[in-house]
């Protein structure tokens, strides 16, 4: 017996010497450094933990980035949550709130049954019915509307997040084209310029990295590059509001790596004001005013013979359209002397009266804009997304990017709404609105399409393109009539509305007015509009004023696509890693269930090859949404596929078209390879990336030796940057047709949407709108809001983030309170458990104050103040006082406070000292285009209590 | 001559990990490349590896520097040793395990529940005073390191069957997991022109080589030619076995 052979072999010298053993690296220590020794039954029940660990990749839907994800799910239950490393958009990271997911899914305040309503509306009383009796009460009652009323007396409302596609497909084969989300009453001027003049939405900096590029050797490699040299963020605070992931991250980085400026214009020191070189603190609502000087300095100090005046690429000329109505539109302006101070319009010394900011920093902004490329101009939610005459700020906003020669070049701003991967496809239904229906208008049965009867396209908002329109309560309240197209003169009441996963109460236009055009009643007692019906998963304040209510599947439990705004085609997948809790049920489910039992009624225009039988399961209806995917051009530098004919359309898993496994066809110029699917996002840990390119509006001509418009991209009507606007063409033809000029633009003396560069007044804004000057006096204070990342409602039922304030309108200043949280039970699993929460330790909604104004008032931290507008509206708040705003402007979050509904977790318990600033909107007070809501526009007086 | 073979080999490789461990932790401070120098004169370089014969090489000439001069080398060296390894930006060679078993991928990946794994097994969990991820290469250094040092524990109390345990558990790990280390040596090569860097790295690939080497015919020997409740002994009834071990 020995062991003999082991040591025959050995390289270790055996001597004397060496004998005394280990240790002899005395120099070094010899304590673990980055392991730690546990107990045996602590490292047992670890590894059982781990043992039975499965990843599953899906996206976030707390907040609209849409992360992509990595849950780990142990039992059917999500166990932790990261970031997915393999999605270039958010690149491994997860925020606080994206990690703290579990606590949402399993919050004990989340809706767990169906429900139908037993009290009155707003009561909050409901019984517990089974899915089968509400889906029979909804179906019933909408058999009856659509016999009595027609099915375009229902508005369906997909909320804010996205998954909505099923409830679009139901309602438009139902025969309702008014299918709609919270795009409608968000934001809406904020995305118009880019729309009008690029066909699209949103323009950000080309700031997410990595992205991936073709090489010149042919290979697809990421690129990690930094290359914006100065960011201009315009009431945007991405670290803080809406996140778009890789723009907080990415800042930084082009910050750090690239040595990028970034400037921060904004009346509060917002937390990107605190990343930023320069703050401007401008008046609340002049941003439009702020852009026009900067116009106006750029085309007025440009030279292109010296360096540092080169403020204009000319290149541009040579890609757009109507530059020079648009170039007159704008000067003809400037020998006109504005009312509200004599002095001419876009002027330094006109936008320093208007702004408040001094003329020579809006000099400096607007020159540092035209030297330093590439450069990126970006503008807000709140302002100018929110203020009367945002329209006109984003005009300009997207025509200085263009001019300055920083569209869609590496570094520069990109317009991500039509860079993104196309998806959804045949899956919503669309096709369902081109279906004939009969009315009878005057005693004459006329026919049209579906589609003719949309409430606002052909009602009183022809230009709410994409379906987006605020102007709801006064619909339940007076009804709809057509003015355009075969069926004017129709006329139909509300009759119906689904609310899904949205809360317009708090979030869309003044709370008052909702739960008003809720709860008003017809003479014989019946409500206006007999069905509410709520479809969420969380128990929200709408939903408290609902007949019916459909508990949906959380983020965790449903399937669907992410996107958000990425610059180039890319598509995640959400999946369902869990199965739905409680007794809720994913949107496709739902939509089934309501489709069959409408055909078991009767309704012919719900076939089972539509619905039950074409889509067993989430994967089928996913499969389909992504059929078209990515649906990009070949087109940009470097060209995506150079093996393939350049402009053509795209479409195949990444992995098929790098294969070369296509079908080309040159009629259509359409390249296709596979066909993305679940199954093969799934096997790719959920995404799908394909290649990104700039310059995708040009291509170059071999035989002119020069670049010339590719006549593919923007997908404007002229497939060219346009600055005159051809997109309001449709619509003044509908109004010379009709002879009907619609209400907003009556509002501004307009007979027809103009055709190039216009401007006018917001309102509630006595310092530049001389019909609001005499409320200066009493109203000394202009209030703004901004959305708080982690006080969106599902993350307020998120209580590990309540420690987080947030500039001083989410800050812990809580009275003590007891309350039923879900909470970890030191094995990563969420279970109910009752809290009691001292004062202090619990943010809730707060107003910010500067402290001069403070000073003034006799007001400290902490103390409670009514807020009051000139329509005699109140909110109460505590003050929170702080030097990072503006003199004069007060600041709340946006949905923080007031919160009513039970089912907002703690911050129901601070309902009554905590403000609602949608009490302080005006809701007359339609953005004269589009419709919305106009948050950003008000004025107000404040009082101690 | 009463010198047991097998304890000087569990020895030498207790402070082997500890200085590699070290190494990739802190980066090549002073100290730690002067026990690494101080590590080859226990190799017996004659019968080593092509790896370990390379590296005595590459790194010998370290010792016949004057102070200013080392202290210049081990400058430099630390510098290329941020740049290959740590960054700023994206180094070439980064030290994360789940970075090369999922190139599209940063860290958490499934390289992470299962190294967690392998942790728990010998009662650690990663999270001590240096806070770097479970899957960084000193912290699985560390873990050989540790498990070392509990097998020359095991022989000098005898306890054949915990130590068998422990043997086969570094060779699985050092086999299965830490084979990662060739691409880092690959890398290295690739994206250094420092003979000095090339050395360490291809010392490190040398010694888990030679180890899992050394480990294999132990406890294939060991489990042939003897039950497995004694694998090693070390009784002076059995000083034959011992001295049949010796080297010459
Ligand atoms: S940024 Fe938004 S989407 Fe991303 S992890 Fe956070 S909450 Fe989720």
């Amino acid at each position: 017996m020995g062991t003999p052979e082991i040591s025959r072999r050995t390289f270790v010298k055996l001597s004397a010497a060496f004998a005394a053993g280990a240790g002899l690296s005395l120099g070094l220590g010899t304590d673990l450094l980055n392991l730690m020794k546990i107990g045996a039954a602590e490292a047992k029940e670890l590894s059982q933990q781990l043992a039975g660990v499965l990843k599953k990749y899906t996206a976030c839907a707390m907040c609209p980035a849409e992360c992509a994800l990595e849950m780990w799910i142990k039992d059917d239950r999500v166990f932790k949550i990261y970031g997915n490393a393999s999605c270039p958009f958010n690149d491994g990271t997860a925020c606080a709130k994206g990690a703290a997911g579990q606590q949402l899914i399993y919050s004990p305040d989340r809706l767990k049954h169906p429900m139908i309503r037993v009290g009155e509306r707003g009561e909050g009383k409901f019984k517990r019915v089974s899915w089968e009796e509400a889906i029979d009460f909804v179906a019933q009652k909408l058999t009856k509307i659509k016999s009595e009323f027609g099915a375009e007396s229902i508005i369906m409302d997909a909320g804010d997040v996205t998954d909505r596609d099923q409830y679009y497909r139901l309602f438009f084969a139902y025969g309702s084209p008014n299918c709609t989300e919270h795009g409608s009453i968000c934001d809406t001027p904020r995305r118009h310029g880019p729309k009008l003049m690029l066909g699209g939405k949103r323009i950000e900096p080309d700031i997410m990295r990595p992205v991936l590029v073709r090489q010149k050797n042919g290979s697809l490699q990421y690129d990690k590059q930094y290359r914006t040299k100065l960011i201009i963020f315009h009431g945007w605070n991405p670290f803080v509001a809406t996140r778009i992931t890789y723009e907080g991250r990415g800042t930084v980085a082009a910050k750090v790596e690239n040595g990028c400026k970034i400037i921060v214009v904004d009346p509060a020191h917002t937390n990107t004001a605190a990343k930023a070189d320069m703050w401007l603190p401008i008046r609340p609502s002049t941003s439009p005013d702020f852009f026009a000087a900067m116009l106006r300095y750029i085309l007025e100090n440009d030279d292109p013979t010296r360096f540092d005046r080169r403020y204009i690429d000319w290149g541009f000329k040579k890609f757009s359209l109507g530059w020079e109505e648009f170039e007159a539109s704008f000067k003809s302006w400037w020998n006109k002397s504005d009312p509200i101070n004599n002095l001419p319009y876009f002027s330094l010394e006109w936008a320093e009266n208007r702004t408040g900011l001094p003329k020579e920093q809006i000099a400096e902004v607007a020159h540092l804009f035209g030297i330093t490329k590439p450069a990126a101009l970006v503008w807000g939610m709140q302002s100018p997304g929110h203020n009367y005459n945002g329209y006109v700020a984003s005009i300009l906003g997207t025509a200085l990017n263009i001019i300055t020669g920083n569209f869609d070049v590496p570094g520069g701003a990109i317009d991500t709404e039509i860079t993104k991967a196309s998806k959804g496809g045949n899956a919503t239904g669309k096709h369902f609105k081109n279906k004939k229906v009969k009315r009878t208008i005057d005693g004459k049965e006329i026919e049209g399409e579906v589609e003719r009867l949309h409430m606002d396209a052909y009602g009183d908002w022809p230009a709410g393109w994409d379906e987006v329109v605020g102007d709801f309560p006064r619909r339940f309240l007076e009804g709809v009539t057509i003015n355009y197209g075969p069926f004017k003169g129709h006329k139909y009441s509300i009759k119906a509305f689904f609310i899904r996963t949205g809360n317009p109460i708090i979030t869309g236009s003044a709370t008052y007015r909702w739960k008003e055009a809720l709860t008003a009643k017809e003479k014989n007692g019946e409500y206006k509009v007999p069905l509410v019906v709520n479809i969420d998963s969380l128990y929200l304040e709408t939903g408290m004023y609902a007949d019916v209510i459909l508990p949906e599947a959380s983020y965790a439990e449903r399937m669907s696509l992410s996107d958000i705004y990425p610059p180039h085609a890319l598509l995640f997948l959400r999946d369902a890693v869990i199965k739905p809790l409680h007794e809720c049920k994913n949107p496709t489910d739902i939509m089934n269930m309501l489709a069959k039992r409408l055909a078991d009624l009767g309704d012919k225009d719900l076939k089972a090859s539509d619905f039950w039988e074409k889509y067993k399961s989430e994967e089928d209806f996913v499969d389909e949404m992504l059929a078209g995917s990515p649906g990009m051009f070949n087109i940009g530098e470097p060209l995506p596929y150079p093996n393939f004919p350049e402009g053509y359309k795209i479409t195949g898993t990444p992995e098929s078209l790098e294969a070369g496994k296509v079908n080309i066809n040159h009629e259509k110029k359409e390249v296709k390879g596979e066909l993305l699917t679940v199954k093969w996002l799934r096997a790719h840990k959920g995404v799908a990336v394909w290649p990104m390119s700039w310059n995708r509006y040009r291509r170059f001509d071999k035989e002119k030796l020069e670049y010339v418009p590719n006549k593919t991209w923007p997908p404007t009507g002229s497939k060219m940057i346009e600055f005159s606007f051809k997109r309001y063409e449709q619509y003044n033809k509908l109004i010379e047709a009709s002879g009907i000029i619609p209400i907003g633009l009556k509002q501004l003396g307009w007979e027809r949407y103009p055709q190039s560069f216009y401007w006018f007044e917001t309102k509630w804004n006595p310092y530049t709108n001389p019909e609001y000057a005499k409320y200066a006096k009493d109203f000394p204070f202009q209030i703004i809001c901004g959305r708080v990342h982690h006080a969106m409602s599902g993350t307020q039922l998120v209580p590990w983030l309540a420690e987080t304030p947030a500039e001083g309108t989410f800050m812990p200043m809580n009275n003590a309170f007891e309350y039923e949280i879900g909470d970890a039970d030191g094995k990563g699993q969420i279970q109910p458990k009752r809290n009691k929460f001292k004062a202090n330790s619990w943010c809730v909604g707060t107003m910010a104050m500067n402290a001069s104004d403070a000073t003034k008032m006799g007001v400290k931290t902490g103390d409670q103040v009514m807020v009051e507008n000139p329509l005699g509206k109140k909110t109460t708040t505590k003050v929170f006082v702080t030097e990072g705003i503006r003199p004069g402007t007060v600041k709340m979050g946006f949905g923080t406070g007031g919160r009513f509904t039970p089912g907002m977790g703690g911050t129901y318990a601070q309902r009554n000292y905590t403000p609602n600033h949608n009490e302080l909107v005006d809701p007359d007070n339609l953005s004269p285009i589009m419709g919305m809501p106009t948050y950003a526009d008000m004025i107000v007086k404040i009082t101690k209590v | 001559m009463g010198l047991d073979v097998v304890e000087a080999v569990l020895k030498f490789r207790v402070d082997a990990y500890n200085i590699l461990r070290h190494l990739y932790l802190f980066g090549p401070r002073r100290h730690i490349i002067d026990e690494l120098l101080h590590l080859f004169d226990r190799i017996d370089i004659a019968n080593a590896s092509p790896d370990l014969v390379t590296s005595f090489k590459l790194l010998e000439p370290l010792k016949g520097l004057e102070s200013a001069r080392y202290e210049e080398t081990i400058e430099r060296l630390q510098y290329e040793f941020s740049r290959l390894f740590i960054g700023p930006g994206s180094p070439p060679v980064p030290l994360y395990e789940s970075r090369y078993r999922s190139p599209d991928s940063l860290l958490m990946q499934e390289t992470a529940i299962a190294i967690r794994l392998n942790y728990l097994s010998s009662g650690l969990v990663s999270g001590g005073a240096s806070h770097i991820p479970e899957d960084h290469l000193a912290v699985e250094l560390e873990y050989v390191y540790y498990l070392a040092g509990e097998t020359l524990k095991d022989f000098q109390k005898n306890d054949t069957q915990t130590m068998k345990d422990n043997l086969e558990e570094q060779r699985n790990f050092l086999q299965g997991r830490l084979d990662w280390i060739a691409e880092i040596a690959e890398r290295v090569v690739a994206n250094s022109e420092d003979s000095i860097i090339t050395g360490i790295v291809t010392f490190t690939r040398g010694i888990i080589e030679e180890d899992v080497e050394w480990l294999r015919t132990y406890i294939e020997s060991a489990s042939a030619s003897q039950p497995a409740a004694a694998m090693v002994t070390r009784s002076s009834s059995d000083t034959g076995a011992q001295q049949d071990g010796e080297i010459h």
